[in-house]
């Protein structure tokens, strides 16, 4: 398995750099440069003084080097420093990270509480009342676009009932609350963002587990574990839900870079001080390093998601042996 | 004196409102003695397999083993009555789960010694506890199958065609097991297949089902040399000779 681990980290490498190339040539390629969003709004900017911010910045050079320039920066962690402030890409990211990282593991925790019982119980009572109101109940949640249901929300619960702030992670006079108080302030601006992201992220684990489970209720060593005369309890959750649970290995492996790189739609409603928004922001101002940064930490996520969920496969399956 | 240990009357089943698998059907079975159920795929013979075993209910008719309605049996209680080889040896063991958790579970936690016994009746070493069903072969399997049935210490076993899934030579191992069960042990068997002439050998009495009705029983020498129904004379019809 270590063989197999190191293998695959090595392949890692050439898709890497596939994806450093597309988001490079995606994002020099958009028209409008970092000197135009800079200087657009300010008539007396000369264009002498647009093609001197170019120069400082490197933009003038072809893209190839500017690219390899690049990549030489990033191999050493290195992604720049930001258009708009100055500051090192990375940092802002790491500023960023915590925000979307507790979003997103509320919201995770929250699916899998839900998710995996509903399922289980639908795939128990298929065909039953309980089963058709759970289908019903994720397909709806699965159908409404996040941004609707989100606004929806805060237009009832911030604005008509005042119960739950609309935006950002902490209140104003945040600094000044005792500790208990920062802790319902951010609890308080959390409810809706988690809610709306549970919700709308139900629906793909509790089929995934129904339908696994449905099948693995059908197999021969289940009907075994009954003629074996074990209780339903121990049938259900020791013989069954371990079986069923393997896809689910697959859907977390895959939402590994959903938790660290957000929701870019998602944060910048809610005003969310997180990675998406971040992303998002970046992209409007053509913040190179930053959006570059983003792109490939949210790669390699993606691909280390993949390379866990392989792994995670074999220690959950003692007949996978990965090779 | 045999006395009857499992007594089933006048079973109906019926699938999806139309499909009848079992039709009338009523047998019986004495302490010690082989049943064999013959048939082709589809004439009821799982069905009538798993009814007896309590893993579904039959539409109409009774069941009684050791003179006490089946339904009247806590599972647990019903599972040191009844036990079930499954056919399919590579689905009828979890595979997430290694084989001495298994058989601990149907042993009831027993102590290992006791489980080892029962494994070297079906010839298979005690050093196959950590293992998973998956490290084995077809014949080792339902071998293991056997040893998980026989930890219940059941009073009959329910073979569903454990021989089917099988190689010829395995398969000759396995019968040549159940025999042995049967002439030493004296187990109570129903041996369920389509192949009539390996019911044959290990059978006392023999059912031939045919659209989920028993149309023909008897003892096994009766079906062999004095079959009466059209239907049994074709399947011995059926079976392959050295010369064919």
């Amino acid at each position: 398995m270590i063989n197999y681990f190191f293998r695959r980290l090595l392949l890692t490498i050439p898709v890497l750099l596939g994806i450093t190339l597309l988001t490079f040539l995606v994002m020099h390629l958009t028209p409008g440069s970092p000197a135009d969003t800079m200087t657009d709004m300010n008539l007396k900017v000369s264009a002498q003084a647009k093609s001197r911010l170019a120069e400082l910045y490197g933009l003038n050079k072809p893209l190839h080097v500017q690219y390899v320039r690049w990549l030489g920066r990033i191999v050493r962690l290195d992604f720049g420093n930001s258009f708009r402030d100055e500051r090192p890409a990375i940092r802002k990211i790491a500023e960023r990270l915590p925000a979307t990282l507790l979003l997103n593991i509320l919201s995770m925790g929250l699916i899998l509480i839900i998710a995996i019982p509903l399922g289980v119980l639908a795939a128990l009572y298929q065909k039953k009342l309980f089963d058709t109101v759970a289908t019903i109940g994720v397909y709806i949640g699965f159908s409404i676009p996040a941004f609707w249901l989100a606004l929806m929300l805060m237009i009832l619960f911030g604005l008509k009932l005042g119960w739950l702030p609309l935006s950002g992670l902490h209140s104003i006079n945040y600094d000044d609350l005792s500790l208990p108080g920062k802790c319902l302030d951010l609890a308080r601006h959390l409810v809706l963002p988690v809610f709306i992201s549970a919700f709308t992220g139900l629906a793909g684990l509790t089929r995934y587990t129904r339908s696994s489970m449905i099948d693995v209720l059908k197999q021969d060593y289940i009907r075994m574990a009954y003629a074996k005369g074990l209780p339903r309890r121990r049938i259900l959750f020791h013989h069954a839900l371990k079986n069923a649970l393997l896809p689910v290995i697959t859907i977390f492996g895959l939402s590994l870079p959903g938790l660290i790189g957000g929701g870019f739609i998602f944060e910048t409603i809610f005003a969310y001080p997180g990675m998406g928004r971040l992303g998002y922001d970046a992209i409007m101002a053509r913040d190179y390093p930053v959006v570059m940064a983003v792109g490939v930490i949210v790669a390699f996520l993606t691909l280390a998601g993949n390379l866990i969920a392989d792994m995670s496969y074999a220690i959950a399956d003692p007949r996978i042996t990965l090779k | 004196m045999n006395t009857t240990i499992l007594q089933a009357q006048r079973l109906y089943k019926t699938f999806n409102r139309t499909v009848k698998a079992l039709d009338d059907v009523s047998i019986e079975l004495s302490a010690g003695s082989v049943l064999g159920i013959v048939g082709e795929s589809g004439s009821g013979k799982s069905t009538l397999a798993r009814i007896l075993c309590g893993m579904i209910a039959c539409d109409t008719g009774t069941i009684e083993i050791d003179g006490k309605n089946i339904d009247a049996y806590p599972r647990k209680q019903l599972s040191e009555k009844v036990q079930m080889i499954f056919q399919d040896p590579f689905s009828s063991l979890n595979p997430k789960l290694t084989v001495g958790t298994q058989l601990r579970e149907a042993a009831g936690y027993r102590a290992d010694d006791a489980i080892g016994e029962i494994l070297a009746k079906v010839e298979l070493p005690p050093a196959i506890f950590a293992s998973y069903p998956h490290q084995f072969s077809g014949g080792q399997r339902q071998r293991i199958a056997i040893a998980r049935a026989l930890l219940k210490h059941p009073a009959i076993i329910i073979a569903d065609e454990p021989l089917s899934a099988l190689d010829v030579t395995t398969q000759n191992q396995i019968l040549k097991l159940f025999q042995s069960m049967k002439d030493e042990h004296q187990t109570t068997f129903i041996f369920i297949s389509h192949d009539l002439a390996v019911t044959s050998a290990l059978a006392d009495n023999i059912c031939i089902m045919k659209a989920g009705k028993i149309i023909e029983s008897g003892t096994a020498e009766a079906i062999i040399y004095a079959p009466e129904s059209p239907y049994t004379k074709e399947l011995l019809a059926a079976v392959p000779t050295m010369s064919q």
